[in-house]
């Protein structure tokens, strides 16, 4: 086993230390010394996208990601997208529900995350654009009709905050 | 499976401070974004030491491309980068549109153009439209630089000529000349988030619409980018769009080629699609001629 150390992270706006060894991956930090558990592991290898987060105003794999590489960096998951006061739900997280582009909700946070990032980069993107930018993710549910529909409904009603 | 294997890691700010540690750090592999070294360091299939992270280096994120004067990518520009610098699409247009068909967004908001390289996987997306721009690499270690063509870098599967201690420090694509057109194309089982069955960049010098040279690079049909010799000898003073033409260069490509059956497709396949590519690519070079 690799000593761990402390290493300030910066995730969801809020500074946290947590226990951190060379060798460990964003996501299992995220998961199992940070508690944020929104964020899922699926492939483990980049094929599935369970796992983006927004680190710097990019959408990256998280299971890709070494958790080291990361600290110092601006980290977003999917519990920070939410009005950190009220608790409300982030307008793109509620055109999911709205639109039934949930079923198990595996890749939902993931989808979330890349449809957030790619409204908060392009406010108005065309179908094919948003297409694109969800390529990343899979969804072995909802058959993506749905997904497209809320991402285009939320840009179309004022888009992210 | 997930649980990498023990290794120390550093994060140098610095292109001095990496080739330091690159020099004096035992078994280093060094990282960039992480997509290929990840998947490796969880597949087992390698167990560095030391891992040093050039992600933190400012001078690697370093772009120019200025008028006349080509482009110079430092190791960190990345994959979506270049997909969407409006610089890149202008002057090479091929080398941006490849690295856009890498993975998916996020493997190429994370992934790097000389990791691309450096990892010298036999499908991999980049070196052939690079080749056919006469990019060059800038490869350093403590003490020394050299540069050399990209064409000569990938010597097989995973393989490549950087030496112990050495970095890629910098990607330059020279000036293209206005008369010279290329293009990159590929085949895979989908349209994301694949691995290609084959790709293909074509160049054409053209005077006019009277092809003066050539060049014909394809992928992941051989265990490094495969440089056509007959091609250009078909192409060579003939008129671009000669229908002719078009199918005796797809022939001369297929004599050339000598794939693998694998998961992804058979090698009589193969060799079809390395003749549909060679087709659709001139075709397509010479509508656009028009
Ligand atoms: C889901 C998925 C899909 C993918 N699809 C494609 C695809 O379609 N086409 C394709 O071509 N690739 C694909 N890749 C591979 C990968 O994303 C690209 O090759 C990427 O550009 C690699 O860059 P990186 O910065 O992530 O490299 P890393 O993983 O950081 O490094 C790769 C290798 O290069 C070395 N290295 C990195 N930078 C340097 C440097 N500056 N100097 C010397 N050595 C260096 C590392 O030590 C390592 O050996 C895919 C990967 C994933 C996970
Ligand atoms: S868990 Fe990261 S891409 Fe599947
Ligand atoms: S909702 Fe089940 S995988 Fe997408």
């Amino acid at each position: 086993m690799m000593k761990k150390q402390l290493v300030t992270m910066n995730i969801n706006g809020e500074n946290m230390d947590l226990r951190v060894a060379p060798n460990d991956v964003l996501v299992e930090v995220l998961r199992k010394e940070a508690n944020l558990t929104g964020t899922k592991k699926g492939c483990g290898q980049g094929d599935c996208g369970a796992c983006t987060v927004i680190i710097d105003n990019k959408a990256v794999l998280s299971c890709l990601t070494l958790a080291m590489s990361a600290a110092g960096r601006e980290i977003t998951t999917i519990e920070g997208i939410a009005d950190h006061k009220t608790g409300e739900m982030n307008a793109i997280q509620k055109s999911f529900l709205n639109h039934g582009a949930v079923q198990c909700g595996y890749c939902t946070p993931g989808m979330i995350m890349s449809s957030y990032n790619l409204l908060k980069n392009k406010p108005n993107p065309t179908r094919q654009e948003i297409r694109r930018a969800l390529s990343g993710n899979l969804c072995r549910c909802t058959g993506y009709i749905l997904i497209l529909e809320a991402v285009q409904a939320c840009a179309a009603e004022g888009g992210v905050n | 499976m997930n649980i990498l294997t023990p290794f120390e890691y550093f994060r140098p700010t610095t292109v001095d401070e990496a080739l330091e540690l690159l020099a004096t750090k035992e078994n280093a592999k060094i990282i960039a974004g992480g997509s290929d070294l990840m998947i490796q360091l969880k597949e087992k299939m390698i167990h560095p030491s030391n891992v040093i992270d050039i992600t933190h280096i400012p001078e690697l994120q370093e772009f120019k491309c200025e008028e006349g004067k080509g482009a110079v990518l430092g190791a960190c520009v990345t994959d979506a980068f270049c997909e969407f610098s409006e610089e890149l699409k202008a002057k090479f247009p091929a080398f941006s549109y490849a690295a856009g068909e890498i993975g998916g967004p996020q493997v190429r908001e994370m992934g790097t153009i000389a990791g691309n390289l450096a990892n010298s996987g036999p499908s991999a997306e980049t070196p052939s439209s690079l080749i056919c721009y006469d990019a060059q690499l800038v490869l350093a270690k403590k003490g020394s630089e050299r540069t050399v063509d990209v064409k000569d870098f990938i010597t097989g599967n995973r393989r490549n000529i950087l030496e112990e201690g050495e970095m890629i420090k910098q990607i330059i694509i020279p000036e293209p000349d206005p008369n010279t057109k290329v293009k990159y194309s590929y085949v895979a089982m989908r349209r994301m988030m694949e691995i290609d069955i084959a790709n293909m960049c074509i160049r054409v010098d053209l005077d006019g619409d009277t092809i003066k040279d050539a060049r014909c690079v394809m992928g992941s049909v051989a265990i490094k980018p495969l440089i056509s010799e007959k091609v250009p000898e078909v192409l060579r003073g003939t008129k671009l769009g000669d229908e002719e033409v078009i199918l005796k260069a797809a022939e001369a490509a297929q004599s050339e080629v000598h794939p693998i059956t694998d998961v992804r497709a058979t090698a009589q396949y193969r060799v079809d699609v390395i003749g549909a590519l060679v087709r659709r690519i001139l075709r397509e070079l010479a509508a656009e001629n028009k």
